[in-house]
């Protein structure tokens, strides 16, 4: 029976994400590369993130303001130079 | 309308949309209560091939506040999944359904049922099966039949449903919606066509989609009891609905994220409709009755008690000439009924300003000759004393903000109404008789009756 829920194309989509990701690692080598570079590995990024998607926005840029959500956590935090880098990242 | 469409947002989010709110004593089981909350406005029976279902997306609660604070204390909650067994058929049955399990019922949904105590979530039932829409008389013959399979008895007696109905609400839309026309008086409107006229049951051939639930009263009083006595302090609960979806959609990649965020609630029927104005519906909306005394200033002086004066120039001067605050309309829709003003009945909550459906749990049922018009008219089994799904709840807040009501809360100033606030309505008495006596209505769980079907309607 085909489960055509959202939150079963959630999970779907999770899956299909992780593949695409482990794709682009296998091609370039980068990113474990890069991980490395700051003392952390694949693994632990997966355990921390709960294997779920982590969604972030700039509120207020000006004043170094962000919201992250993970599951059904919603965390405020500000951090101007994460919002900094963010935005250069947009870029 | 009652509460479909009323606010910008939700009008474009139907599945979400809370449309109506009932909460009564169970005229057949006088133990307990029933909640019924309603949603997706003005289902077109013939709405295929996709029929209206509940959202997966959305959680959907029943709300109980039982200590007068407006935070909700018990809640019913229900989150639905969808199943299909072939995605390969466009479908929704690929042939007769003649029961729940039938391999024809193509797109299926179930759901879980909770009560909430705080962070206590109990699991009441799990995957229990709605019933198909109402296609038509091919595909789903014997309806009842299938509705009936779909009323679930889960430990302790209670009783739940979660599927499609046909409208409870009457109200002449198009009548109420062109200025404020009420067919039969409208020969006294501003804008006057030449004759008075019955009205028109907008509603009679839409179906919606309800979530039903009967449990022991006990569960809902803040001590744990059954309340008996009309004036006890455990006898008067508030009841709201609200709808919530995911703080983040990602459009695309399909990733929902965040907390539960609410973005549509029901308690009195035409409240955000007609009480809050436009610019705060939404916000209404996404806010808890604890959070109500932002809008108690719109309760106080209701823009429509000034538009009927205007509107039916000559008709309600003694209501034009009252500027005082309408605690009236304060006790009905935001505090409940004090002790004192109608003999032998309260559902007083306390002065928090909350708009909820308020309920005293101990007033027993009205089993021979139920008044729609409900406590004005002396049945205090009816609304505002919670809502039955009969109840002409249009008419009844109507003809209160008309200052029915008004000289019992401040005889001295509001002695007496202006005589029409005891006769406006949008239908006729016999038009209302009849709807209450069709089959519109069952006697028994889930009260409101089977949907229209398509094929048939619109007819």
């Amino acid at each position: 029976m085909a489960d055509l829920t959202r939150r079963g194309f959630l999970q779907t989509g999770v899956a299909t994400g992780a593949a695409s990701i482990g794709t682009i690692t296998l091609g370039s080598g980068l990113a474990a590369a890069a991980l490395a570079t700051v003392g952390v590995t694949a693994a632990e990024l997966t355990a921390r993130s709960n294997g779920q998607p982590l969604i972030a926005y700039v509120r207020d840029a000006a004043r170094g303001e962000m919201t992250v959500l993970l599951g059904h956590r919603e965390v405020a935090l500000r951090d101007p130079d994460l919002v900094l880098r963010l935005l250069k990242a947009a870029h | 309308m009652s509460s479909h469409r009323e606010a910008p947002g939700i009008s474009k989010d139907p599945v979400a949309d809370n449309t109506d709110l009932y909460a009564f004593v169970s005229p057949d089981n006088s133990g307990t209560v029933t909640l019924i909350a309603n949603y997706i406005p003005l289902e077109g029976p013939d709405g295929g091939p996709n029929f209206y279902e509940f959202g997966d997306d959305v959680l959907y609660e029943i709300n109980v506040d039982n200590d007068g604070d407006g935070d909700k204390d018990v809640s019913f909650r229900f989150e639905f999944t969808t199943e299909v067994l072939n995605p390969e058929t466009f479908l929704y049955n690929t042939g007769q359904i003649t029961g729940l399990n039938d391999s024809h019922f193509n797109r299926r949904q179930f759901y879980t049922v909770s009560r909430v105590h705080g962070d206590d979530v109990q699991v009441l039932g799990s995957h229990l099966a709605s019933p198909p829409v109402n296609i038509g008389p091919r595909s789903t013959p014997n309806y009842g039949n299938l509705a009936n399979a779909a009323i679930h008895t889960l430990s302790g007696g209670v009783k739940v449903f979660a599927g499609q109905r046909i409208e409870g609400f009457y109200v002449d839309l198009g009548s109420v919606f062109d200025l404020a026309a009420l067919r039969p008086f409208q020969s006294l409107h501003l804008i006057h066509p030449p004759l008075n006229s019955d009205g028109v049951d907008s509603t009679k051939a839409v179906n919606v989609h309800s979530m039903a639930i009967q449990v022991p009263k006990s569960w809902l009083t803040h001590d744990g009891s059954t309340p008996t006595s009309v004036t006890g302090s455990n006898s008067t609960i508030g009841v709201w609905a609200a709808a919530y979806r995911r703080k983040s959609h990602v459009r695309g990649d399909d990733i929902e994220s965040g907390p539960w965020v609410q973005v549509s609630r029901m308690g009195n029927p035409l409240f955000n409709e007609v009480i809050v104005p436009m610019g705060k519906k939404d916000r209404w909306n996404a806010v808890p009755p604890s959070e109500d005394n932002d809008f108690l200033k719109y309760v106080l002086h209701p823009e429509l008690a000034g538009l009927l004066p205007f509107l039916y120039p000559g008709v309600f001067p003694k209501l034009a000439a009252y500027t005082l605050p309408r605690g009236d309309l304060q006790a009905i829709l935001l505090t409940g009924i004090p002790s004192g003003v109608v003999g032998g009945f309260q559902n007083f909550t306390g002065p928090k300003p909350a708009d909820m459906l308020r309920l005293n749990m101990a007033v027993p049922p009205t089993t021979v000759n139920p008044n729609p018009l409900g406590l004005v008219a002396g049945d205090a089994a009816g609304f505002p004393n919670g809502r039955r799904v009969f109840d002409d709840v249009a008419t009844v807040e109507v003809r209160a903000i008309a200052g029915l009501v008004l000289p019992l809360v401040d005889p001295t100033n509001f002695p007496s109404a202006d005589g029409a606030a005891a006769l406006v309505s949008d239908f006729t008495s016999a038009q209302v008789a009849a709807i209450v006596g069709s089959a519109r209505y069952q006697s028994s769980f889930p009260y409101l009756g089977n949907p229209k079907d398509g094929f048939d309607n619109p007819s």
